[in-house]
């Protein structure tokens, strides 16, 4: 019995304290600290260490456009390629035409340069191309990275080919030697890494851990150039007209939604495409080509509002790359609610009639103005 | 409409993604259907060796007759543009459907050829020497461009489409090749291997602890937990909500 007693045991609940480098257990024996259950979920989160410290002689750039002052997925997901191709020497320089709202120094840019008078409302090639080209100058960097969409597709090929610059378009796959496409015939192309590089979505992940420093820095000086191509305006289509796949602003009817009147004002009201779930549709409510989801369409629109849908994984794969979900239901434990940016727990006919009113009233105060 | 322009449209043998049987691009029957539909004088092009078989859908479609310029494929640009020199109107797909598929060519030529390239056409309407382009932009957006001839016009794929497959056009159409540059082959840039995986996308080596790492492990759903949910106030308080929402986020301009 002697012999037990000598064996040193640890006790599992022992004391402990939290500093700044963490969980910390204090000396056997101890009696200051915590024993309550361990709280440390988020004791090392806080602050991201800078991704690079050291002085900086060498420049990757990254030129995006913005969409109303915010970044998508996409550009952000070329802003994460470029810092994790970027060695401690290097800054990576972000270049956003068109406003900015997004703090991007999170996302990982070390200078921050805003242009906002090149945005995509207004077709400007030729002074979008002549401020890429002073940015180049002013900045001589490593590699250029963009991504190949829209706007930026354009840019970037366009530059890439006036200045006799190698390039890559649609890069599936990149690491610091290659860039890795995909062609028809089921084929990857591969190839040393570009001076301009075109990032195919979803290439880079933005997840990092680490921040950029975020220093602001002047637009270089832009010469006047004369446009060959004369923008005569921008014209959105009719709401009803748009391809759902294309629509900016969606909503969307599911088993929930009774008021099918109420329910088509309302986007009329808001300038949006209808959608409806699967239920809705073999119920007759609504066409086949409204169907939102694995078995119907895929879209991507800014706004997604849905009203009265569960929110089965058969839908929510047909809305992943929406960026503000709005949620009305009156089950709070509905899994669209964990989707959803913004959740209503309310009655689907009340909701609409409420939100129509307010909305009208709102554009008639605007009219007013 | 204009009957004196020249329009030159170039086409390039596509392939379906999953049968891999020849068939037209459909940015390049867009382009096509749009040259038909100036009413100028049109020619019909294709650079490189491409079997007969894989243009026929364009002769059935209307092309007529199409030369196709044999020889070095390693430079279709240069190729294409010699051939090129004294078009008012070049009409090309956004995008091809087989070799490269970069969507590079229409801005090579531009580069080469020193003309204004309007991408992503939708709509050409000619008056005299000055185009107007629908053209097409993301989120249901159009926009009206302007642009004085000559010019490179490069259509969406998504562009609308008139004309019709007619086997009886397929076989009056004729394939005039003729041979220019050298035929040798030209070291690509790219390799080539057989895709036998996904693409990996670039990721951050994260340094996370064991607890979080742990949590990672065993949470599902990624750890999301959703938004803000709103259960208190009436529909009116909560219709309220979801407006702020909308223009904090400028998804309404009212
Ligand atoms: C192979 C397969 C493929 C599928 N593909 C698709 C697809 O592409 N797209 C798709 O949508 N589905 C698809 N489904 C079906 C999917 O699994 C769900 O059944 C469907 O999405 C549910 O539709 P819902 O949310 O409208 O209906 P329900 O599941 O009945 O949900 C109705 C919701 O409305 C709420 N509600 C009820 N009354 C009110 C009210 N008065 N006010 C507010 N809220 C209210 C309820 O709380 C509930 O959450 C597929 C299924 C299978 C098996
Ligand atoms: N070899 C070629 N001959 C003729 N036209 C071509 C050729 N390659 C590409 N094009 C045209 O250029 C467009 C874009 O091609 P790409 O840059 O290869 O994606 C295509 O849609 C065609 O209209």
């Amino acid at each position: 019995m002697q012999e037990m007693h000598s064996i040193p045991r640890i006790d599992p609940r022992r004391p402990y304290i939290i500093g700044p480098s963490g969980l910390k257990r204090i000396i056997l024996g101890a009696e200051t600290g915590m024993r309550d259950p361990m709280q440390v979920a988020g004791h090392d989160e806080g602050k991201k260490p800078f991704r690079t410290t050291a002085v900086t002689t060498r420049n990757t750039l990254v030129v995006v456009h913005s969409d109303r002052g915010a970044l998508d997925e996409h550009a952000k997901q070329s802003i994460a390629g470029a810092c994790l191709l970027s060695g401690p020497d290097t800054a990576v320089v972000v270049a956003v035409l068109g406003t900015c709202n997004d703090d991007l120094a999170v996302l990982g840019a070390d200078r921050v340069v805003v242009l906002p008078s090149l945005d995509v409302s207004r077709y400007s090639p030729e002074a979008t191309q002549a401020a890429m080209k002073a940015l180049w100058e002013q900045y001589a960097p490593v590699r250029l990275f963009m991504p190949d969409r829209g706007a930026d597709a354009e840019a970037g090929r366009r530059f890439a080919t006036r200045m006799g610059k190698t390039v890559a378009t649609d890069v599936v796959e990149l690491n610091d030697k290659q860039v890795r496409r995909w062609i028809p015939g089921n084929q990857f192309a591969v190839a040393a890494l570009t001076d301009v590089v075109l990032l195919a979505r979803n290439a880079a992940d933005t997840t990092l851990p680490f921040v950029g420093k975020g220093e602001v820095a002047d637009a270089p000086a832009l010469p006047t150039v004369s446009e060959k191509i004369k923008d005569l305006g921008v014209a959105a289509s009719a709401p009803e007209n748009v391809a759902l796949e294309e629509a900016d602003a969606i909503v969307s009817a599911g088993n929930g939604m009774r008021d099918m009147d109420t329910f088509k004002a309302l986007a009329d009201a808001l300038g949006a495409a209808t959608g409806a779930s699967r239920v809705a549709v073999d119920d007759g409510r609504f066409p086949r080509p409204k169907q939102v989801g694995a078995t119907g369409k895929t879209v991507q629109s800014s706004m997604y509002m849905a009203i009265g849908i569960s929110g089965a994984v058969q839908h929510l794969q047909g809305i992943k790359d929406c960026r503000h979900v709005i949620a009305v239901n009156l089950d709070e434990s509905a899994p669209i609610v964990k989707r959803a940016n913004l959740t209503l727990i309310e009655d689907s006919t009340a909701f609409m009639k409420a939100l129509l009113k307010l909305v009208n009233d709102a554009k008639a105060a605007k009219g007013k103005e | 409409m204009s009957t004196n322009v020249k329009v030159a449209v170039l086409v390039t043998p596509g392939f379906h993604p999953v049968s891999g049987r020849p068939r037209p691009a459909q940015a390049d029957i867009a382009a096509l259907a749009l040259g038909q539909d100036t009413g100028g004088k049109l020619r019909v092009l294709t650079a490189g060796t491409p079997s007969d078989a894989s243009l026929d859908g364009y002769l059935g479609l209307g092309a007529g007759e199409i030369e196709v310029l044999g020889g070095n494929v390693a430079d279709t640009a240069s190729v294409l543009a010699s051939a090129l020199a004294s078009q008012d109107l070049i009409l090309l797909g956004g995008r091809a459907d087989g070799g490269e598929a970069s969507g590079l060519l229409p801005y090579q030529l531009a580069a080469l050829l020193d003309l204004p390239l309007v991408p992503d056409a939708l709509e050409i309407q000619l008056s005299g020497k000055t185009a107007r382009v629908t053209q097409f932009m993301p989120k249901g957006l159009r926009r009206q461009v302007e642009v004085t001839l000559p010019a490179i016009i490069a259509v969406h794929p998504r562009a609308p489409v008139s004309v019709q497959y007619a086997f009886a056009r397929a076989k009056q159409g004729k394939l005039l090749h003729s041979r220019t540059g050298s035929t040798g082959k030209v070291a690509s840039f790219w390799q080539y291997e057989a895709a036998t995986r996904r693409p990996l996308p670039l990721k951050a080596k994260l340094k996370q602890s064991g607890h979080a790492r742990m949590l990672g492990a065993i949470a599902s759903d990624d750890g999301k937990t959703g938004g803000q949910v709103v259960k208190t106030g009436d529909a009116v308080a909560k219709a309220q909500v979801v407006l702020d929402y909308l223009r904090e986020h400028r998804l309404i301009d009212f």
